[in-house]
């Protein structure tokens, strides 16, 4: 069993598929910080598949992380995953954290968040449109459900 | 007055069944673009538009040529659909992009046609 699928199992035996998760804005335009509000609103609501936003890294099992990860808030962003409790997930958001988009090879970006953090699933997009990531959220917790076929 | 309270009776759950039921695309919404190997002659038009290089084109002498998009740098802005002279890139709609492998959102398409080989 390797790491990724060990850690799978913890999630599904210890937080019982349900995900707490806490958003770190590590230099990004907002634009993928908007769309990670409209998860909360009444239409898509993801409170009704167990994942909610928590106000401390201390509480929280999942670190949501979008932007650029700029040199000044690497330290902070070490900070935020040590204080977390174990088992942790790692989820980028966006171009900018995945890959720098439209921030890459400057002095200030450290160009991702891989570069810092250990990251265990990655979501695409410019911002990432809310099913996106809620897709993304789903296949962190091990619960994507296979019955549809996914677009693409 | 009584009017408001029947609506609020009345008025259903606007949640979105997300992962149960695939959502509609909105209108000018992109997606991902993708290639059709077909159409495509490696010119490089793509690549160069591309405002965030995320598109690559290789040719290797005596070779099938390669294209090649990461997602995880892409801004979805459907600039290197413009730019293509043979319409081979086109809109897919697709966003479920999510992949635990950063090596997954780089798809990579080698182009067989005779006339693109080096």
């Amino acid at each position: 069993m390797s790491e990724a699928e060990e850690l799978q199992a913890v999630i599904a035996r210890r937080l019982k598929r349900s995900l707490h998760i806490r958003h770190l804005d590590s230099g990004a335009c907002n634009g993928c910080d908007w769309e990670l509000t409209a998860l909360l609103n009444p239409y898509y609501d993801i409170q009704r598949l167990g994942l909610d936003f928590v106000a401390s890294p201390r509480h929280a099992d999942l670190l949501l992380v979008t932007g650029a990860m700029t040199r000044n808030l690497q330290e902070a962003a070490r900070l935020t995953y040590e204080a977390m409790p174990q088992p942790r997930l790692v989820v980028a958001v966006g171009a900018c954290a995945i890959g720098g988009g439209v921030f890459s090879n400057t002095y200030a970006a450290s160009g991702s968040v891989d570069a810092v953090l250990p990251v265990d699933v990655f979501i695409p997009g410019c911002p990432p449109r809310p099913e996106a990531i809620i897709h993304g959220l789903l296949l962190a917790a091990g619960r994507l459900d296979s019955a549809r076929p996914l677009t693409g | 007055m009584i009017g408001y309270l029947f609506n609020i009776v009345r008025s259903k759950p606007l949640s979105v069944a997300y992962p149960a039921i695939a959502p509609l695309l909105q209108r000018g919404s992109r997606g991902t673009p993708v290639l059709n190997p077909e159409r495509c002659d490696a010119n490089g038009a793509c690549e160069t538009a591309c405002p965030v290089s995320a598109i690559r084109v290789e040719r290797t002498p005596g070779a099938a040529a390669t294209w090649q998009i990461d997602y995880g740098q892409c801004i979805f802005c459907g600039v290197c659909i413009i730019a293509c002279p043979e319409g081979a890139i086109i809109a897919s709609g697709a966003f479920e992009l999510a992949a635990r492998k950063r090596q997954a959102v780089v798809p990579r398409k080698t182009l067989e046609a005779a006339d693109v080989r080096g």
